[in-house]
């Protein structure tokens, strides 16, 4: 009724003004959803997140699609070329190469990290002797900046004077180019990434962990399993929820992996860590070639989407 | 007390808030305050970086302080290489690039076809810079497509620097260094410290990837008579022979003399020098200041002649100016341009180690100023030779023979790992610059 009211009320006045009845303004003003009327101004207050997240990501992800079909050197008009771009990547050797690296990279850093942060995990939330320190100083290089890691990660890696190679060589171990030789330095790289990334997974499977009901647990001893089978049988199935966020979001990483790698090897030697982002970086920042550079980006999207679904619809159906 | 605000009126408030933003940021743009008579301030971008970054700051600063009061200022900005480009063609594209910008020979041809950069002729010689009084190679290797791009600031060539101690330990008379290559590789032979089949030391620094192999294999290659493309730019890879007897040259420092180890990363090949970890560098002039501040006791000198000719790199670093819309700043900039090459001395001396103006070269002050003879003599005497430099052709980064993330580093990185023969990383090399040269 009160509603009713407003609008005769509105009707009345604007009669008397004078004005046209019901004009666009009235209308978008006295607008309805739902049966209710529109509050414009929450809409007011979202406008300082809506509008540098549509300028910025939504806009900037259809410029790129956009540009990936044109050859776009920043200076002049984009000029449509088609799909020439895609057809050129598919053939360039450097693409094939920087993806296969991505992929190997990929493939050492998502299992590496999922083990080690797993392992941390099972200790911080077994309440082990130490567990508080242990789980403050397993997230602590998770809050460095990627440039420190990276040139405190150069210095233990270095092939002649590196720490870990000084450590081996009291084993009898001879130096290993962790970052100078292209059979190791995916590994050197990867070694890097656990260490800096392992702490946050901890945190997710840490929650994940404290999720499960301890009862499970102490029913799956009292039926006579051990530790190892306890795990495997109880805890890792329970799990799987925080794995799979852990095994998405450690995909997303690993394929788009690019900073460290820019900084501790610029993608040598001879090309041997050149990541696919790299790549792109080189393409667009170095060449200006911004069309060739956002159709691998665009590539890259799709391969990183495919992944993750098929991943998300493989744990979903071992979930249920 | 409370302050109600309706709708309307916080909308109003809104707007004039934005309004009185957009406005007082247009106020304070340095262009708007040229077109009101006020101090034209110009802006310069610049990559230089570490120690050049120091001793350009005070040619610039020098400016500022002689032109105080006087209507023009210079505001220096530092852009990062690795952004350099995208920053400036952005800024290009919206109107709103740099008055001028540090550049280095060749490798911004694509610019002046763009229109990006201008042509200089007409505004120095307006602004009265008398360009007779530069050297004519200088000037050439900075003209793409017929006009001057670029004003030459210095110009400098790579020299090898020896650690003295090692090479005195080694038994070696400093003041005869190697002039063959069978010189060098006695003495990197001498110098080089092994434990086990481990180098500790190399004799002659390489790393395993990267700008320096690169630049050594061009300048090896060139010596040997390969060149990567002909005089006139229309055929590219010329007498491929020569640069796959250079690259086996290269191989043969790693795998035959033993001299030069790949464990050094290319991005701590100045760390390495500095730190023992080689006894002969070769590198540019920017690399003195580090060295010389460590108090490293070390000495330059020319490159050995290891092929027919002792050619060596020759890079000139200068100054371009950007289009604007205000095409009356072109005036200003030159007059500043001119000021600043005029009185390039500090920097040409302990910035750099040459320069291209006759006129300085000619004084007192220069011969006299500047790092000891020790540490710039390798520098100034391989100037005669220098001459391995940037293609000013659009695509110039394919042809660059110094810098790690181009085509040719990572071409020939493959043959260093062996993952890829000489000749066939020349052929593929060769095909690739044949398309850019057809291309123009």
């Amino acid at each position: 009724m009160a509603q009713i009211g407003r609008f005769a009320r509105a009707e009345r006045d604007a009669r008397i003004r004078g004005l046209p009845r019901r004009d666009l303004w009235w209308r978008v003003r006295n607008a309805r959803w739902a049966g209710r009327r529109i509050d414009w101004s929450a809409y007011l207050f979202l406008l300082p997140f809506l509008l540098p997240f549509t300028v910025t990501v939504l806009g900037a992800i259809v410029f790129g699609v956009f540009v990936s079909f044109t050859d776009w050197q920043i200076v002049g008009a984009p000029h449509w070329v088609g799909v020439s771009n895609y057809a050129q990547a598919m053939g360039d050797h450097w693409v094939v190469g920087a993806w296969s690296n991505t992929l190997r990279y990929a493939m050492l850093y998502v299992p590496g990290t999922l083990l080690v942060a797993l392992t941390m995990a099972l200790y911080v939330n077994g309440q082990r002797r130490g567990y508080v320190l242990a789980r403050a100083a397993f997230y602590m290089p998770n809050v460095i900046s990627v440039t420190v890691v990276g040139v405190v990660w150069v210095w233990i890696l270095a092939t002649q004077h590196g720490l870990l190679n000084q450590v081996l060589g009291y084993f009898g171990i001879a130096p290993i180019g962790w970052l100078t030789d292209p059979k190791w330095v995916l590994i050197g790289l990867a070694a890097t990434s656990i260490w800096w990334d392992a702490g946050f997974i901890m945190v997710l499977l840490l929650a994940g962990l404290q999720d499960i009901p301890k009862e499970l647990r102490e029913a799956s001893s009292i039926d006579g399993c051990n530790d190892a089978q306890t795990l495997w049988h109880v805890t890792l199935p329970l799990l799987r929820p925080a794995l799979s966020l852990s095994l998405t979001l450690l995909t997303i990483a690993g394929l788009r992996v690019f900073s460290q790698i820019y900084i501790m090897t610029n993608g040598g030697p001879a090309d041997a860590s050149q990541s696919v982002i790299g790549y792109v970086y080189e393409m667009g920042f170095g060449k200006y070639q911004l069309g060739y550079a956002a159709a691998i980006s665009m590539m890259l999207f799709v391969t990183i989407l495919i992944v993750t679904v098929v991943q998300l619809r493989v744990f979903r159906e071992m979930t249920h | 007390m409370t302050i109600r605000y309706s709708r309307r009126k916080a909308l109003k408030l809104a707007g004039a808030a934005a309004g009185g933003a957009v406005l007082s940021r247009h106020l304070a743009s340095p262009h708007l305050s040229f077109a009101q008579g006020r101090t034209t301030e110009l802006v310069h971008w610049s990559w230089y970086s570490a120690s050049d970054n120091t001793d350009w700051s005070k040619l610039i600063d020098n400016f500022n302080e002689a032109h105080k009061g006087k209507g023009v200022q210079i505001r220096h900005e530092f852009v990062p290489d690795d952004t350099y480009g995208t920053k400036l063609l952005a800024a290009a594209a919206t109107g709103n690039a740099p008055d001028f910008g540090t550049a280095q020979n060749g490798r911004t041809a694509q610019w002046a076809k763009q229109g990006v950069t201008v042509a200089m002729e007409g505004p120095l010689k307006q602004a009265g810079l008398d360009l007779s009084d530069f050297d004519r190679r200088s000037l050439q290797v900075c003209t793409y497509y017929g006009s001057l791009h670029m004003l030459p600031m210095d110009v400098s060539t790579m020299a090898v620097l020896l650690n003295v101690p090692y090479a005195r330990a080694a038994g070696l008379d400093v003041s005869k260094p190697p002039q063959t290559a069978a010189d060098l590789i006695e003495w990197a032979q001498k110098m080089t410290v092994r434990q086990g089949d481990t180098i500790t030391r190399s004799g002659w620094m390489m790393t395993g990837s990267g700008a320096l192999p690169l630049v050594i294999w061009n300048v090896v290659a060139y010596q040997m008579g390969f060149r990567r493309a002909s005089p006139d730019l229309k055929k590219a890879g010329l007498n491929p022979t020569a640069g796959v007897l250079a690259a086996q040259w290269v191989l043969d420092m790693f795998d035959k003399y033993k001299v030069s180890t790949r464990s050094i990363a290319d991005s701590d090949r100045y760390r390495a020098f500095g730190a023992g970890a080689a006894a002969m560098f070769f590198t540019g002039p920017w690399a003195i200041r580090g060295y010389a501040d460590a108090k490293l006791n070390f000495i330059s000198f020319p490159i050995p002649k290891i092929g027919d000719n002792r050619s060596s790199y020759y890079e000139v670093d200068g100054v371009e100016m950007y289009v604007q819309k205000d095409k009356g700043r072109y005036a200003a900039t030159a007059e500043a341009l001119k000021w600043l090459s005029d009185n390039s001395l500090p920097w040409v001396t302990t910035g750099r180690v040459d320069t291209p103006r006759k006129s300085i070269r000619a004084s007192a002050a220069f011969k006299d100023g500047g790092w000891p003879a020790a540490y710039k003599s390798g520098f100034l005497e391989g100037m005669a030779e220098a001459q391995i430099t940037d293609i000013p052709i659009a695509a110039a980064p394919d042809f660059e023979i110094y810098g790690s993330s181009i085509l040719p580093a990572k071409t020939m990185d493959l043959v260093w790992s062996k993952q890829m023969s000489p000749s066939a990383a020349i052929s593929s090399l060769t095909q690739k610059w044949q398309a850019d040269l057809n291309a123009g």
